[in-house]
C-alpha cells in the first residue's frame, strides 16, 4: 500500500511601525499528516465551463502494482487547477484552485461509498491534477 | 497601517512500490506548491474558539472579530484565501465550514470546506466578501480560519 505525507504551513505576518516601535503578529495554521497506508489516484486532464464526472470506484488510476484504484472511500483530497477548477459533487463545491494554487480539504463522506467527483472549470479551458486518497 | 506578508505551502509526497520475485515496481506521486502573498493593501484575520453543536457565524460581511498589528478590526472586502483547521476531539466527525457568497441568500453556497482530526484545509476564493459558517455538527470542538484578503 502506497505511503506518504501531507504537509500544509499557513503563515502570515501582520507588522505596523508606530512611532520607530514595531508591533508584530504571525497567524500560523500547519499540520502535516502521514498516511501509512492509504489507496492513492493522480488524475490529470482537462477540464471546461461543462461538469466533468470523474468515476473514482474505479479510478483512472494504476497503482504501483498495475492494478486500477478503486475507492471505498474517500479522505483527503488535493486540487490543483490552472486557470481555475472547482472540484466537488452534485451538491456543493468542496474547493477552488486558481493560476496553480494548491487546494486541499477533506472529503464530505469518510465513511461511506465515494460519490463520484465532479469538476468544472470557470475558464473555457483548464489543466488540472487531482490526487486522491482513501481507501 | 499594518503590512501583511505571508506564505501558504503545501508539500505532498506518496511512495507506492511493489515487488515480486522477479521484479520491483515503484512509482513516486510529489506536489509542492509556495505561494508568497505581499499585496501592499492585503488584510489577514484570524478566526478561532471553541464551538459547539450548532450552527455558528464566524464572518458576515463587515470588520472580524480580530484586532490586527494596528489594533484595528479590519473588513476583508475581497477575501482571496481561506485556511481552515477543524478538531473535534476523538470519536468526532468532520465539521464543514459552509462559504455563502451572499448573505442574505444563503441558496448562493460557494464552498463547503471540509477538515476532520485538525486537518488543514485550504482553498481559493475569488475575491469573497459574504458570509462563513460552521455547520451543525455532533461535538463540539476547536476551529481555527485564516482569512488573506486582497483588500
Amino acid at each position: 500500500m502506497p505511503n506518504g505525507v501531507i504537509s500544509v504551513d499557513v503563515v502570515f505576518d501582520d507588522s505596523t511601525v508606530v512611532a520607530g516601535a514595531e508591533s508584530l503578529k504571525t497567524a500560523t495554521l500547519r499540520g502535516a499528516d502521514e498516511y501509512g497506508s492509504a489507496k492513492i489516484a493522480v488524475l490529470e486532464g482537462t477540464v471546461g465551463t461543462a461538469v466533468q464526472i470523474l468515476s473514482v470506484s474505479p479510478a483512472a488510476y494504476v497503482d504501483a502494482s498495475g492494478q486500477s484504484v478503486s475507492f471505498t472511500t474517500l479522505n483527503r483530497i488535493v486540487a490543483q487547477g490552472d486557470p481555475h477548477i472547482a472540484v466537488g459533487s452534485l451538491f456543493a463545491r468542496w474547493g477552488n484552485s486558481r493560476d496553480g494554487n494548491v487546494a486541499v480539504f477533506d472529503s464530505p463522506l469518510p465513511n461511506g461509498p465515494p460519490n463520484s467527483v465532479q469538476i468544472f472549470s470557470e475558464s473555457t479551458q483548464a489543466t488540472y491534477t487531482l490526487i486522491l486518497t482513501g481507501t | 497601517m499594518s503590512t501583511v506578508r505571508g506564505t501558504i505551502s503545501v508539500d505532498i509526497e506518496f511512495s507506492d512500490s511493489t515487488a515480486t520475485e522477479h521484479s520491483r515496481s515503484r512509482k513516486t506521486i510529489v506536489m509542492r506548491d509556495s505561494e508568497e502573498y505581499t499585496a501592499t493593501s492585503g488584510i489577514v484575520a484570524v478566526l478561532e474558539g471553541t464551538a459547539g453543536t450548532a450552527q455558528t457565524t464566524l464572518f458576515s460581511a463587515g470588520p472580524v472579530n480580530y484586532r490586527n498589528a494596528d489594533g484595528v478590526s479590519p473588513t476583508p472586502n475581497a477575501i482571496n484565501r481561506v485556511a481552515y483547521t477543524w478538531d473535534g476531539g476523538s470519536g468526532a466527525t468532520y465539521r464543514t465550514l459552509s462559504i455563502f457568497e451572499d448573505i442574505v441568500s444563503f441558496g448562493q453556497e460557494i464552498v463547503k470546506l471540509r477538515s476532520y482530526g485538525d486537518h488543514p484545509a485550504i482553498s481559493y476564493m475569488n475575491d469573497f466578501t459574504g458570509l462563513i459558517r460552521l455547520d451543525q455538527s455532533n461535538a463540539t470542538g476547536s476551529y481555527k480560519v485564516i482569512l488573506y484578503s486582497l483588500s
